[in-house]
């Protein structure tokens, strides 16, 4: 009994230190991810760019995911800004990721495992992550869809993009969201724990 | 809940305080006042063991089963 809860002080002593460094690597990815937004942002206010390159060609920056490359140079040839478009998306949906993870490591930080709002924000994630996914599928047909109904642009392709890394996506959503629902279980029986006299 | 705590009914025929009988069985009084209050979810054998033999008494006076139409009627 009492190595067991030497044990469990020690997985404790672990979970916070570990989650000390993750929220310090959130942080910092945060701020890389919207320092380039912002970046990107400015450059793109009269053009439609989304890569940046740096010197000769050795630093390539890029706004927008690998996959929609061709979609976004689509648009651009349309005289369309595909990073607004697009970028904003990934932008968007990283850094909610990014916030509900902060915030998830804070309150693990402070040794606050098994609580209702961990759940919450695992939640989040999860269905983040999940409609990350079927927007990964889903936004260039629905912004085609939506430039050829309403502008007077050229027409555009309608496109879906569903590969492995959508599926991947979409599995890490949902595993996501059923390990916070386990986690809620969970928190469901410490309470009842504590009512065990 | 048809299962009824009667810890309060044994602690005033024995004209004892929950402070002491927290005392006795070194049990927080928070967790007493848990059972009497009929907020519990469960009591372990052991509780219920050093509560007997504290309030010299058996289990069946703590715990009692009332059933669904009693309480009923009790509640009308």
């Amino acid at each position: 009994m009492l190595a067991s809860h030497e044990q469990q002080t020690q997985t404790t002593y672990r979970i916070i230190y570990i989650s000390k460094l993750t929220k310090m690597m959130i942080l910092l990815c945060g701020v890389i991810h919207t320092g380039l937004f912002l970046f990107f942002a400015l450059l793109n206010v009269d053009s439609s760019k989304a890569k940046q390159s740096f010197g000769e060609n050795n630093i390539n920056l890029t706004a927008i995911s690998e996959k929609w490359l061709s979609y976004a140079n689509l648009l651009e040839d349309s005289g369309l800004n595909s990073f607004w478009i697009l970028g904003t998306v990934d932008f968007v949906a990283q850094i909610l990721v990014l916030f509900f993870m902060f915030r998830l490591f804070g309150l693990y930080e402070k040794g606050e495992i098994f609580r209702v709002q961990n759940c919450r924000y695992l939640q989040l994630i999860g269905i983040t992550l999940f409609s990350y996914g079927l927007a990964m599928i889903f936004l260039p047909a629905l912004v085609s869809l939506f430039i050829n109904l309403f502008f007077e642009y050229q027409k555009l392709e309608i496109f879906y993009y569903f590969g492995s890394v959508e599926l991947t996506q979409l599995i890490w959503g949902s595993v996501i969201l059923v390990i916070s629902w386990v986690m809620k279980e969970a928190c469901l029986m410490k309470a009842e724990q504590g009512l065990v006299i | 809940m048809a299962i009824i705590v009667n810890l309060d009914v044994v602690l005033a025929q024995r004209k004892m305080k929950l402070k002491d009988l927290s005392e006795i069985l070194d049990i927080t009084i928070q967790n007493l006042s848990v059972l009497k209050n009929g907020k519990a979810k469960a009591i372990r054998f052991t509780t219920l063991d050093a509560l007997c033999e504290a309030l010299d008494c058996c289990p069946g006076d703590i715990l009692h089963y009332q059933t669904k139409s009693n309480t009923e009627l009790e509640q009308d």
